[in-house]
């Protein structure tokens, strides 16, 4: 008979005291998930990602306040790590924060993930950047809201870089 | 669109931690540990089939270890199994249970009252050759004092794995 599966919090709450079983534990079930965002921000350098987005967890877990809130906690940490190593191993300056002024925005429907080919390909034509915000709004589902405080940006330049690596992943991907 | 080949979200581009990164990132977060690592020249199956039964091996690589015995296996959900184990250290007629989780590539063993933690880690490396990490030591406070000693102990266990598997 399998071990009764533990519930977040009560995982958490050992890996905040040290118990190095649940640790890996709480590593092992998040795994997947962070691998989704660090492999489609990170491409070739994602493993590092994953063990950058971990390390990071756990040296912030004893100060998470609310352990039923650690997987959205977890992939903003996850989504921060990602378009760091991204960066860093590219060679790419971060996009400015705030919308640059002037050109308007391109008006692109959501992407539809169960259609889309040669996924790997058309991301890495993209900044690190454009490829957070495509893998959380259009594969992860999360709100422009969403998307915006874990990038750390305003909600309009979420929106308006959101149209643009749209854009820009449909362009490539039809190229 | 479609005429390329679709896929759905599976095929995105997916990162995986391969099991020594999974105990590196456990050692970031246990303190008191010395760790040490190094390339086996043997295919990762022999390996991990050795290490990983562990009633026969671990006396064999580590001196401190005369004997293991394992009491009971539960599978854990998610894949792996948990192991209640005794150890009998060199010398004491009195063994420490131990609760180890093993899974492919990786077994972690912590005695219980957080007196003592071993992790093991394997993945292959190139053809016919593996990468090896062996990590041991107290994880209490006051315990990163004796770091250096455990970093010997887990080259010495390494070495030996490696003589034990590696060319003749």
């Amino acid at each position: 008979m399998s071990e009764p599966e533990p519930g977040w919090e009560a995982l958490a709450a050992r890996a905040r005291r040290g118990d190095p079983l649940a640790i890996d534990r709480l590593v092992k079930e998040l795994s997947p998930y962070v691998g989704r965002i660090c492999g489609a921000v990170a491409l070739d350098h994602a493993d590092d990602a994953m063990q950058e987005t971990f390390i990071a967890v756990l040296r912030a877990l004893p100060g998470l306040r609310e352990p039923a809130a650690l997987r959205g906690w977890v992939r903003r940490i996850a989504v921060r790590e990602a378009v760091r190593v991204a960066r860093r191993a590219e060679r790419v300056a971060p996009l400015d924060p705030t919308d640059p002024a002037g050109a308007p925005l391109p008006e692109v429907p959501p992407l539809d993930v169960a259609v889309v080919v040669d996924v790997r390909a058309t991301l890495a034509g993209l900044s690190p950047e454009h490829r957070a915000i495509l893998v959380l709004r259009d594969l992860e589902g999360w709100s422009e809201a969403e998307v915006a405080e874990a990038l750390a940006i305003p909600a309009g330049t979420a929106k308006s870089r959101l149209a643009r690596a749209r854009a820009a992943f449909v362009r490539r991907w039809a190229s | 669109m479609s005429d390329r080949g679709a896929v759905g979200p599976a095929q995105w581009p997916q990162g995986r931690l391969d099991a020594i990164a999974r105990l590196r990132v456990v050692e970031t977060a246990v303190r008191g540990l010395g760790s040490a690592e190094r390339i086996i020249e043997a295919p990762y199956t022999e390996v991990w089939d050795f290490v990983s039964d562990l009633e026969h091996a671990v006396p064999t690589f580590d001196s401190l270890v005369r004997k293991i015995r394992v009491r009971g296996r539960t599978p854990l959900p998610g894949g792996g199994e948990r192991l209640d184990v005794l150890s009998w250290s060199t010398g004491s007629p009195v063994p420490m249970p131990f609760d180890v989780h093993l899974d492919d590539g990786l077994c972690l063993m912590h005695a219980r009252g957080r007196l003592f933690f071993v992790g093991m880690a394997a993945a292959p490396e190139s053809p016919g050759r593996t990468r090896f990490r062996h990590v041991e030591g107290v994880p209490l406070p006051g315990g990163s004092l004796l770091r250096p000693v455990f970093r010997r102990t887990s080259r010495a266990d390494l070495n030996r794995i490696a003589q034990e598997l590696g060319p003749t």
